[in-house]
């Protein structure tokens, strides 16, 4: 039985201009202690998908149609309770810290013993803060800055404790969503690093939600390619980056010169994604697609299997 | 991380607690006194101050009056001067121009003997200090005499008409209470500013009443003086009290709060005048009894006679004829209130002059106007747009020109503001509309008081305005004040700026006047030139309202100016 | 150390503020039209008394002398004598400010923990049933006009209903009494309080509520929020532990204000419900040109709200942990 499953899930947002079909279709599989990555512009879909997992999509969004087994239990069938005791006792998330992940007027130290607090509520609160401490240890925060407010953390301080909370419950699957996007380059490095070594350290199934596809190449041992609320591209890491099917995939691509070079922002590619209230009946690249033909307007784009679990929805392949 | 909004609400309980603290300090000080049988009644303003010295506004008198208490007073009905702390007529020599007055035995609140000592203190006082508002009814004393314990003599400069209704008429203040304050006031840079910023916390006094406690803001509570001199005593036919333990003045901030706790029975009496707008809840309510008395008040209309327009009379005359007094009374004063034909209240009647010219008196609207439009056409005025067509037919009048053929100006009437008072307001805007039937271009305009006074009093620029006296001095002295030619300076009373040789000679007669039948006549005469010139032009006098519990109290004295006086207070008994 | 230096450079503004302030004052009530004596229109008192009073008062003197005297008063803490009253303006003061300041502190503080609140449970059912009932009638009684509400307090409860005293403050009927001890009239100040602090609550929770809900439906927004629902928390948490205190902050500014300006009454509260405050006095003082105690009064607020300007910001550092100066 797989650690997490995805089973062709579609989410929508009710918004003032219509039904927005923000993921459709999506399926992949997450082993224990493996990492999967999700890739794609702003806008695809693959935060959804992280929301959706964690129950935490906002009032007008919801999945459609689909499941999410977790365990082989299917999380979108819970009680609101239910789901929120699961909820980081066994799936956590990693924010971006850049954004206020962190309540500002809070100690750090608290904020992390309040995940420990609610889902042991028997524990007291000096037993929580001293599992804090080890936390701190395990990222590398130095013990006394637990009761510092976020303000006073710097930025790469302010991502490990969000990693820290993260493993407070140790979760079996953890969502890290942009994990280091506002963080310099070195920094940057350092916290993939110890992600990494946790991950490892403590057998825990990633899912890595990012725009930046060296990243995710780096960490993941699978690669899911979003766009337009699709995913266009899944297979090991290796493959996708070597052979690449969807020409998506081999934009995104394009614009790394290396697999450890200069690490920069994707080059954007000529085109607008479609609208997602009326998406287009062919495939949904197929506007700015280099290799684009006269069907792919009309007829829906279907999977390929390249073999090796690495498959593409797309024609031509 | 439930740390903080503990803290906060912690914050919040510092706060609190601080003003808990202020409020126990309020607390602090105690009283005792019980209350019995007492009148409760409502005022809308607490008294400024107990010292007598300082006290110009109506709520401090209105206190002052049952404290200290004044050689005469006047009967309630006949108005006439009657002993009071004195214990019969003055006598007069005219050889050394000196009144003698005996005294009645009476004792002060302090328990000490009222003697000629205090009368003489307190008329030397107010001359040494010149304090205002008593100086200029003191001033003309040369001398006062104590040759014993219950006799003064006072000698007078030159005979003066004024001497018995105004300057017997003053409170008298014991020697005791104030000499040391006196001898101490000198020693400072500002002896009589010293003196009128004394706080006068427990006053010795010798009326029917003394002050028990003072709680600012809230309350007085005076109770019945046991040493009081006319207890028991028969004056004018008066067995005098007090019959009631005490007088709580309690303090309401709108006439809405105090008439609401009238019909509830919180005070047995409101000590204000009741608007008209209160009178048809207040008549059918059948707890409450109202009174209903004339004033001693002049509401008028001023010109500036000094400038053009108004210093032609005929105009004068002619605005006199067009204004409607019926309807000020009834429409504006809603039937409360009498017509003013003289600047001395008709309810002074022995002063009221009856035979005075009454302009426009029994015509309708289209006679005034015609009768205007005559006096105007032969003293000279011509219009574009005559206000009375050949016909007779009246239109609205326009352009018209003053008798040397230049155009009248636009001119204003200044009123006080409508929330300062909607009478005077309205009869401005009235006087505008009448005024303008007949083409003269009269705006109305309201000012605030302070303002007003400064334009109109001190620095003469207006043209016309509306103001009024709500408390006049029953003696018509003020009638020579207002008219004399050498009151005409800035701040002075003549605020017209009227300036008659023969009125000057007339008036200064009346103030030496010692004959109360001669100054009559003369008083008269001043009234007749005074309506004939018209430099005020008398509005209206408003009825004064007051309400009181039925059933509580009865012995309501009612006199000209209401049952707010001294013999209700010495009479008022509890009902069965 | 930081603190302490902001606190320093804020207070030397205070002062300097405080002076313009002064003299500001000082001119305005100069310029105004009309003098304390010329409103002294009782026939008795002749062109020659009313001299007399000015040079007492000390209005006959050139303006620039006026103001060394002013400023001489304000330095000696005297700040002089009342016209009208003949008290020093001091006592005047410091004997209706803390009526003013029982009422008024209270009615803030009441509205506000009230308001906040009520706005928080707005905000969390926003688009409901809740929200709407609260948030619509937070508006209406927010604009009712204050006067008429206190007559229909009084008429309906006082008169009507006869549950409280029609006005004022204490009764004279306790306050006379030998046998009424400091707990009988502190209940009979209370009592008195009643409707006035109704009154003024009704018409003032509802700018709190109104300011707590937006405040509130923002710091929803917040992903930190976000976070806290993530960790599992129960949403009665969320809501009171991580989002209120946050939003609250822009409310602390409105209180602390609000409380700097409560010293100076409301006026018409205070006329319509006989509270001896200050309130009335500054307005009465300021119509009948009572020079010394309206400025008295004004430089009293003025000092309050300088003050109590640098106390909020150093409350906000306090409360929120970002904020350091």
């Amino acid at each position: 039985m797989p650690l997490l499953e995805v089973d062709n899930i579609s989410i929508g947002y009710h918004t003032r201009n219509g039904y927005l079909k923000a993921v459709e279709g999506v399926s992949f599989v997450l082993e224990e202690g493996q990492s999967l990555g999700l890739v794609g512009e702003s806008g695809c879909g693959k935060t959804t998908i992280g929301m959706a997992l964690m129950g935490l999509l906002p009032p007008n969004g919801s999945v459609s149609t689909g499941r999410i087994l977790l365990e082989g239990k299917n999380i979108l069938v819970m009680s609101d309770e239910e789901k929120r005791r699961i909820r980081w006792r066994k799936m956590a998330m990693i924010f971006q810290a850049a954004m206020n992940a962190l309540n500002p007027v809070q100690r750090v130290g608290n904020q992390i013993a309040e995940a420990i607090l609610v889902h042991n509520p028997s524990l007291e609160k000096e037993a929580a803060l001293s599992q804090v401490e080890g936390l701190f240890d395990l990222v590398g925060i130095p013990r006394e800055r637990l009761t510092d407010y976020p303000h006073q953390y710097s930025g790469g301080m302010k991502q490990r404790a969000v990693i820290a909370m993260a493993l407070a419950c140790h979760p079996k699957v953890i969502i890290a969503d942009e994990p280091t996007t506002a963080l310099d380059v070195i920094v940057q490095d350092q916290i993939l690093e110890e992600v990494r070594a946790l991950q490892r350290e403590f057998n825990i199934g990633i899912i890595f939600i990012s725009h930046d596809i060296s990243i995710v190449a780096d960490m993941c041992h699978e690669i899911g390619v979003m766009y337009a609320g699709q995913l266009v591209e899944f297979g090991p890491w290796r493959t996708v980056f070597e052979s690449p099917a969807h020409p998506y995939t081999k934009a995104l691509l394009s614009s790394f010169p290396t697999l450890t070079g200069k690490k920069s922002d994707l080059v954007p590619i000529p085109g607008e994604t479609p609208n997602l209230i009326n998406p287009p009946a062919g495939c949904r690249f197929c506007d700015r697609c280099p290799e684009a033909q006269a069907f792919c307007k009309t007829t829906p784009s279907q999977w390929v299997d390249i073999g090796s679990g690495h498959k593409a929805l797309c024609c031509r392949s | 991380m439930e740390q903080r909004p503990q803290r906060a609400s912690c914050r919040w309980f510092l706060v609190w607690a601080y003003a808990a603290m202020l409020f126990s300090g309020l607390l602090l000080a105690g009283s005792g006194a019980s209350a019995g049988e007492t009148l409760k009644i409502g005022i809308l303003e607490e008294p400024k101050t107990l010292n007598v010295w300082r006290a110009t506004d109506a709520w401090s008198n209105k206190v002052l009056g049952l404290l200290y208490q004044p050689l005469y007073v006047r009967d309630p009905k006949t108005l006439e001067l009657i002993p009071w702390l004195a214990a019969e007529q003055p006598f007069f020599d005219e050889k050394d121009l000196s009144y003698t007055v005996k005294l009645r035995p009476a004792t002060w609140s302090d328990g000490t003997e009222l003697t000629s000592e205090d009368v003489a203190f307190t008329g030397n006082f107010i001359n040494e200090f010149k304090v205002p508002e008593d100086y200029s009814k003191w001033d003309f004393i040369s001398k006062i005499e104590a040759p014993d314990k219950h006799t003064v003599k006072f000698y007078l400069k030159e005979p003066q008409a004024t001497f018995l209704t105004r300057t017997l008429t003053t409170p008298i203040v014991q020697k005791k209470e104030w000499v040391d304050r006196i001898e101490a006031a000198k020693k400072t840079e500002k002896p009589l500013g010293t003196l009128l910023n004394e706080k006068i916390d427990s006053p010795v006094s010798s009326g029917p009443f003394i002050l028990k406690e003072w709680r600012e803001g809230s309350y007085l509570f005076l109770q019945k003086n046991p040493r009081f001199f006319g207890t028991g005593q028969k004056i004018q036919g008066r067995l005098l009290g007090p019959y009631i333990d005490g007088v709580i003045f309690k303090l309401f901030g709108t006439s809405d709060a105090a008439i609401l706790a009238l019909k509830k029975g919180t005070i047995d009496m409101f000590w204000w005048g009741v608007q008209p707008g209160y009178m048809e809840d207040l008549r059918a309510n059948p707890d409450i009894e109202l009174f209903q008395n004339e004033k001693s008040s002049l509401y008028y209309m001023g010109f500036n006679v000094r400038k053009p327009p108004f210093n032609d009379p005929n105009l004068r005359r002619a605005i006199a004829t067009l204004v409607d007094e019926d309807f000020i009374i009834k429409r504006i004063l809603q039937g409360y209130g009498v017509k003013m034909h003289s600047i001395v209240p008709s309810g002074n009647a022995f002063w009221y002059c009856p035979d005075v010219p009454k302009y426009g008196e029994g015509l309708d609207r289209e006679g005034r106007i015609k009768k205007a439009f005559d006096i105007l056409r032969q003293a000279g005025y011509t219009w574009q747009t005559a206000p009375v067509e050949a016909s007779g037919k009246v239109v609205n009048g326009d352009g018209i020109r003053l008798p040397d053929g230049s155009p009248m100006e636009k001119f204003t009437i200044l009123t006080p503001p409508a929330d300062y008072d909607p009478h005077r307001a309205m009869c401005g805007m009235m006087m505008q509309e009448w005024l303008r039937m007949l083409g003269i271009p009269a705006y109305s305009k309201p000012m605030a008081f302070g303002a007003l006074l400064q334009q109109v009093k001190a620095r003469h620029e207006f043209d016309a305005f509306v103001l009024g006296y709500g408390n006049l001095s029953l003696d018509p002295d003020y009638l020579r004040n207002f008219f004399l030619s050498s009151n005409d300076k800035p701040n002075g009373w003549n605020m017209s700026g009227y300036n008659n040789p023969e009125f000057d000679k007339i008036a200064d007669g009346s103030a030496k006047a010692l004959d109360r039948d001669k100054r009559q006549a003369l008083i008269w005469e001043m009234q007749k030139i005074v309506m004939r010139d018209v430099p005020y032009l008398p509005l209206y006098n408003p009825n004064l309202i007051e309400a009181v519990q039925k059933g509580r109290f009865t012995g309501w004295v009612q006199m000209l100016g209401g049952i707010g006086n001294l013999w209700t207070f010495c009479e008022l008994k509890p009902a069965k | 150390m930081e603190l302490r230096k902001y606190i320093g450079r804020r207070l030397v503004q205070v002062v300097i503020i405080f002076f313009v302030i002064l003299t500001v004052l000082f001119l305005l009530f100069r310029l105004a039209p009309g003098d304390p004596v010329s409103r002294m229109v009782d026939p008795d008192m002749t062109p020659e008394d009313a001299h007399r009073l000015k040079v007492e008062l000390g209005l006959d003197k050139p303006l620039g002398i006026q103001y060394l005297v002013y400023l001489k008063n304000f330095f000696t803490g005297h700040f002089g004598y009342s016209f009208h009253y003949g008290e020093p303006v001091v006592n005047i003061i410091w004997s209706r400010l803390p009526n003013t300041v029982l009422l008024f502190t209270t009615s803030i503080i009441l509205s506000a923990l009230v308001g906040v609140f009520l706005g928080k449970i707005a905000s969390w059912h926003k688009g409901k049933k809740t929200d709407s009932i609260l948030t619509i009638g937070a508006l209406v009684t927010h604009t009712l006009f204050l006067p008429w509400l206190a007559l229909i307090m009084i008429w309906l409860f006082s008169y009507k209903f006869g549950w409280f005293p029609i006005t004022g403050m204490i009764s004279e009927d306790v306050w006379l009494d030998p046998d009424s001890g400091f707990i009988a009239k502190s209940l009979d100040v209370m009592y008195h309080m009643v409707l006035p602090l109704s009154t003024l609550f009704l018409i003032h929770f509802g700018a709190y509520l109104l300011i707590m809900r937006s405040s509130m439906l923002e710091t929803l927004k917040e992903d930190y929020i976000l976070t806290a629902r993530a960790k599992g928390l129960e949403e009665k948490v969320i809501r009171d532990h991580h989002a209120a205190p946050n939003a609250a902050l822009p409310v602390v500014t409105s209180v602390g204000l609000s409380l700097a300006f409560s010293i100076n009454g409301g006026a018409l509260t205070e006329t319509v419900f006989t509270w001896p405050g200050i309130g009335r006095e500054l307005v009465f003082s300021v119509s009948q040109n009572d020079y010394p105690l309206a400025q008295a009064s004004f430089l009293l607020i003025a000092a309050v709200v300088l003050v109590s300007n640098v106390v909020v910001d150093v409350l906000y550092a306090y409360l929120d942990p970002r904020i350091r100066y």
